[in-house]
């Protein structure tokens, strides 16, 4: 066995508050002679791992008998077939560095591997120098915790927000012989382009010919300066007989057609026109086409087009390859062939499309029998697996799936429905025809009569943790929490900054409509927008949705959920305690103020859940609450039985029903405090404390810097003594003192616990837990940007704090 | 008669330095709770729906609260919806329906399922309304739920939160709080007083149940049985308001 396998346990689990590794060592141990003299801790885990052996040989015996390599019973019956089920929480991130514990399996076992000296799935600091460990699971160069997809080297992009569409309705027009017309192309435009017309903000246009040019046609719309480009026939001698099939353009879908051609001749062969729209792209110097020459064949050219409208036009027809003065960044090409960041290259088959990736690598769809391939400068390989039936990609990150229709995103790919909350299921059996460059979309539906377009749409905090949730829609598993739109909060009484991330444009606006709130524009015209959101001071409580509006159609689905938050007041009293013992007393290492809690409480819960603090310190107060000689049957033990004389000393021990010396600590409290927190100075740590009845000892969980009774809206936060280094800092308590309060509003569990039931109301698996406020303590970030609270810990915090705080 | 005076002083002098401390924003806001309050149990009096009759045990709860409401009027708002309460008939069967659920949200929480927001902390809320409600309903229902162990949190490990405590000593403490007369006050404080406490009190409700036993309210001259009042005694009427050294003996 590789050495490195020692560090993967053969089995873990969880018994009274001991998380057991049974591990292989990977090398001879020699059984010790006898058992070393052990301290009252290690006696109590020693008991609890005596007393839990018959229960890991179970769970290990009925392990095997499931395990696939136990010979099967005997078939009841010819043709039998059998079923498991598994669940594997493949999001597990022990350590809490952003790598999950399989992938550090993985590296861990893989000889050469970058990270191989880092991979430890219980361990986020490998080297001990305070940083965390930065893996790189599929060594494309970004870092796991940020990397889009960590399987695969293909995606060497980092993550990308998770969009939510607006869809509208395309209306479809009639043509001359009474059927109905079909889109075939979208834009970043926001243009859904048909053969005779263009459908922009809610409405179509039918292009339009002019006395010299006629018998108009749209062929494509070039993907960045929109510019409409098909074929016509142009009365080049001005003899009102047009006889010259040309090429045409339109610089907007109402403008005169203009004709276009090659040198002084503006004649196309016997098949003129632009075979395939997505053949092409433009740039500020003109388009680039591919254009079908009398035998057939295909040539591509780039067209430089000065737009002269009044004088004529100068048209050079370029050899497509001579070409250098394509931006970098841009790629063409036709069958197997390509200009790829201005260098030549052969394709292995023809693309439908290329397009560059957020990482700069080049995506090139359809060219592995269905399955995109995938080009890095040094080649192509496949992207089947990781992209499963790519038809479309954007450089935004996202992509369009078919068989079954979807979107595809950091690796995951969700339904039409999910992407486009709201829409009828229907649309999840039709198709996304196309996608434009930065990810508009144009729908079919599954009977092909309905033809929508969609607009993607992200929302951001203008810096982290300000009202808006982004992440609880990109849970890699459904269940709790989990949030099928983008969320802002709207503060009753206030206002709250966020950032519309679209593809907005002058040509495309959206109209944003809001009841119960207020927003500080009702257009969104550009890619980037700041807004404010706003309810009225008495507002209650409530969701409501953004109502989009694209010209005159109103959006199908509902992307953008507001939640308007009742501005309430919580009412905390610190009360530091000093330990006192021999005359002595120790006070925390740091005692908070009124405006630091302030501050500090209200930076993370106003813009969040619109609470604003009003905290209260209390002189400190000594108190002799270390027990000397603890009452056994206060931990659930015997009357006789004696502690020995160190035990718990500088530690907190909390009893069940927070009593024990927590208990002690909290005889005062102040009744008119919706919560009330004690600042324990003298210790380092505190532990809950039950007994043993096996072994008839005291046995003590792992210790924790900060404790919670929900119900009771009391808070126990370990403060350190004054004077002596303890890891304790103003930071940390303040941190603490916010998590604690964070359990008060929102009860039981951390998003990144290790067993399922303790996660509480938002586990969100394959999120990012590390930022959240309700991470649990060791993996919480030290720096205090642990501080993102999620939809349903709003809607948990607003019912909660509906309990204990005045309802007007 | 001195000393009386002067307590009274002592209390109006609290009331009023409490009072001062409470804005008038604040003020306003309970004003406005009191009066959806009683709202609330004016509804509840002419139709006493599920919705309604849980509603009012809300107030009932949240009405004891000095940190939601810091000013006494508080308990005559409370008496007005208590009265409400104990006159609408099942009213019990209302809580140990919602109180069932609650327990069963728990479960499905725990098994990944999606919950409301707030069902997680419903069963705690739903005891601290029962232990304002002393009817013979009540105390028959959490006579029932002195046996009930269920703990949906068992395999759950601690962290630096309490799990939610089983039905059998959340009744104890709700029992305890009621104010029953004749049961002798065990501290809670202890975990051997505790499991003492739900001991005596399945002791007291197993003859309750056999009807060997009845009860009083204290404030309250009635007799009860899990049935209602036993020969009921003529007026004065119930004086349900209990005194104030029994609302907290933790």
């Amino acid at each position: 066995m590789d050495p490195a396998w020692s560090s993967v346990p053969l089995f873990v689990e969880k018994y009274d508050g001991y998380l057991i590794f049974v591990s292989h060592p990977g090398y001879p141990v020699a059984p010790p002679v006898s058992n070393p003299a052990l301290a009252s801790a290690d006696e109590a885990f020693l008991g609890i791992l005596s007393d839990r052996l018959d229960d890991m040989n179970l769970a290990v015996a009925t392990s095997a008998s499931h395990a696939r390599n136990v010979p099967d019973p005997a078939a009841p019956a010819s043709n039998s077939r059998r079923f498991w089920r598994i669940n594997a929480d493949w999001s597990a991130d022990s350590d809490g560095d952003g790598s999950p514990d399989w992938a550090e399996f993985q590296m861990a076992s893989q000889s050469g591997h970058g990270s191989q000296a880092a991979a430890n799935a219980f361990n986020s600091d490998t080297n001990g120098d305070g940083n965390i460990d930065q893996l790189d699971n599929d060594e494309d160069g970004i870092a796991d915790a940020e990397d889009a997809d960590l399987k695969t080297s293909l995606v060497d992009w980092e993550r990308t927000p998770e969009p939510r569409f607006a869809v509208f309705p395309v209306a479809r027009p009639i043509d001359e012989w009474g059927e109905s017309e079909s889109p075939f192309q979208v834009t970043d435009q926001g243009f859904a382009v048909f053969p005779y017309g263009i459908w922009r903000n809610g409405s179509y246009t039918e292009i339009r010919n002019s006395s010299s040019v006629m018998y108009c046609r749209i062929d494509g719309v070039s993907s960045f300066l929109g510019r409409i480009v098909g074929s016509g026939t142009y009365d080049h001698d001005g003899d009102g007989l047009p006889t010259l099939n040309c090429h045409v353009m339109w610089s907007d879908p109402a403008s005169l057609p203009q004709p276009v051609g090659s040198g002084e001749d503006f004649a196309l062969g016997a098949f003129p026109g632009i075979p395939n729209p997505r053949h092409f792209v433009g740039d500020d110097l003109g388009i680039i086409a591919n254009v079908r020459n009398e035998d057939g064949s295909l040539t591509l050219e780039r067209w430089i087009l000065p737009w002269l409208p009044d004088s004529g036009f100068t048209h050079s027809p370029v050899p497509a390859w001579a070409h250098s003065s394509i931006n970098s960044g841009l790629m063409w090409g036709y069958g197997n062939q390509a200009i790829i960041n201005n260098t030549e290259v052969t394709l292995p088959s023809p693309p439908s499309k290329l397009i560059v990736t957020p990482g700069n690598s080049v995506i090139g769809l359809g060219m592995d029998d269905g399955f995109p391939m995938v080009y890095r400068g040094n080649g192509w390989a496949g992207g089947a697996k990781v992209f499963g039936k790519l038809a479309h990609f954007s450089r935004s990150g996202f992509g369009a799936t078919f068989l079954p229709t979807g979107i595809w995103n950091n690796g995951k790919t969700v339904p039409v429905t999910a992407a486009a909350p709201g829409i009828p299921a229907g649309w999840n059996y039709g198709g996304i025809i196309d996608m434009s460059d930065f990810g508009n979309v144009l729908l079919v539906s599954a009977n092909h009569n309905d033809y929508a377009f969609g607009t993607p749409i992200c929302l951001e905090d203008n810096e982290p943790a300000r009202g808006v949730d982004n992440i609880s829609i990109g849970s890699t598993d459904p269940g709790e929490g989990v949030a099928n739109k983008l969320w802002v909060m709207a503060p009753a009484g206030g206002t709250n900054s966020f950032k519309f991330v679209t593809n907005a444009n002058p040509d495309c606006l959206l109209h944003l409509n809001l009841s119960a709130a207020s927003l500080s524009t009702g257009v969104l015209s550009s890619n980037e927008q700041d807004v404010e959101i706003s309810a009225a001071l008495g507002a209650s409580s409530q969701d409501v949705s953004i109502e989009i509006k694209n010209g005159t159609g109103t959006s199908l689905s509902s992307p953008v959920g507001v939640k308007v938050m009742k501005k309430r007041t919580v009412k905390v009293k610190v009360w530091p305690i000093k330990r006192q013992f021999g005359g002595q007393s120790a006070e925390p290492v740091y005692v908070p103020t009124k405006a630091d809690l302030d501050g500090y409480l209200n930076n993370i819960f106003k813009d969040q859940i619109n609470i604003e603090f009003n905290c209260d310190v209390a002189t400190p107060v000594a108190i002799q609450f270390e027990e000397s000689s603890p009452d056994p049957t206060d931990y659930g033990g015997p009357s006789g039985y004696s502690f020995p004389p160190d035990f718990g000393h500088g530690e907190l021990n909390m009893a069940d029903e927070f009593e024990g010396e927590a208990g002690a600590v909290a005889n005062q409290a102040d009744p008119s405090s919706h919560i009330n927190i004690y600042l324990v100075g003298g210790v380092n740590q505190g532990r809950d404390v039950i007994w043993n009845p096996v072994h008839n000892t005291p046995a003590t969980f792992p210790p924790w810097v900060g404790s919670t009774d929900v119900e009771g809206r009391r808070c126990w936060v370990v403060g350190g003594t004054a004077g002596q280094t303890s890891g304790l800092t103003k930071e940390s308590i303040l941190g603490t003192i916010s998590h604690e309060i964070g359990h008060v509003l929102l009860g039981l569990g951390h998003p990144n616990e290790d067993k399922e039931q303790a996660r509480g109301i938002a586990p969100l698996p394959g999120t990012d837990h590390v930022h959240r406020l309700m991470c649990s303590g060791e993996k919480r970030k030290k720096d205090g940007t642990s501080k993102l609270l999620v939809k349903a810990e709003w809607d948990e915090a607003d019912k909660r704090m509906s309990r204990f705080i005045p309802a007007n | 008669m001195k000393f009386s005076l002067f307590l009274i002083l002592i209390v109006a002098l609290s009331s009023i330095l409490r009072s001062a401390e409470i804005s008038q924003e604040e003020m306003a806001a309970i004003r406005r709770d009191f009066a959806e309050w009683r709202a609330v149990a004016g509804r509840v009096s002419s139709n006493p729906t599920k919705e309604g009759i849980l509603q009012l045990g809300e107030g009932l709860s949240k009405l004891e609260l000095e940190s939601t409401y810091p000013v006494d009027e508080r308990f005559v708002v409370q008496e007005e919806l208590r009265r409400v309460m104990l006159s609408v008939p099942n009213h019990g069967d209302v809580f140990a329906e919602a109180l069932e659920k609650a327990i069963q949200s728990e479960f499905s929480h725990l098994r990944g399922e999606s919950t409301a927001p707030g069902a997680l902390a419903e069963r705690a809320w739903l005891f601290a309304t029962l232990q304002e409600i002393p009817s013979p309903q009540c105390v028959g229902l959490l006579g029932g739920l002195l046996e009930d162990d269920r703990d949906p949190w068992k395999d759950v490990p601690r962290t630096d939160v309490g799990k939610p405590t089983i039905n059998s000593m959340r009744a104890t403490r709700a029992l305890n709080q009621l104010g029953i007369e004749g049961v002798p006050e065990i501290s809670l404080k202890k975990r051997r007083d505790r499991e003492a406490a739900r001991e005596q009190w399945r002791l007291w409700f197993a003859q309750v149940k056999a009807g060997t036993r009845t009860f009083r309210f204290k404030g309250d001259p009635q007799e009860y049985n899990l049935k209602g009042p036993v020969n009921p005694v003529a007026p004065p009427p119930p004086q349900l308001k209990r005194e104030q050294p029994f609302r907290r003996f933790l």
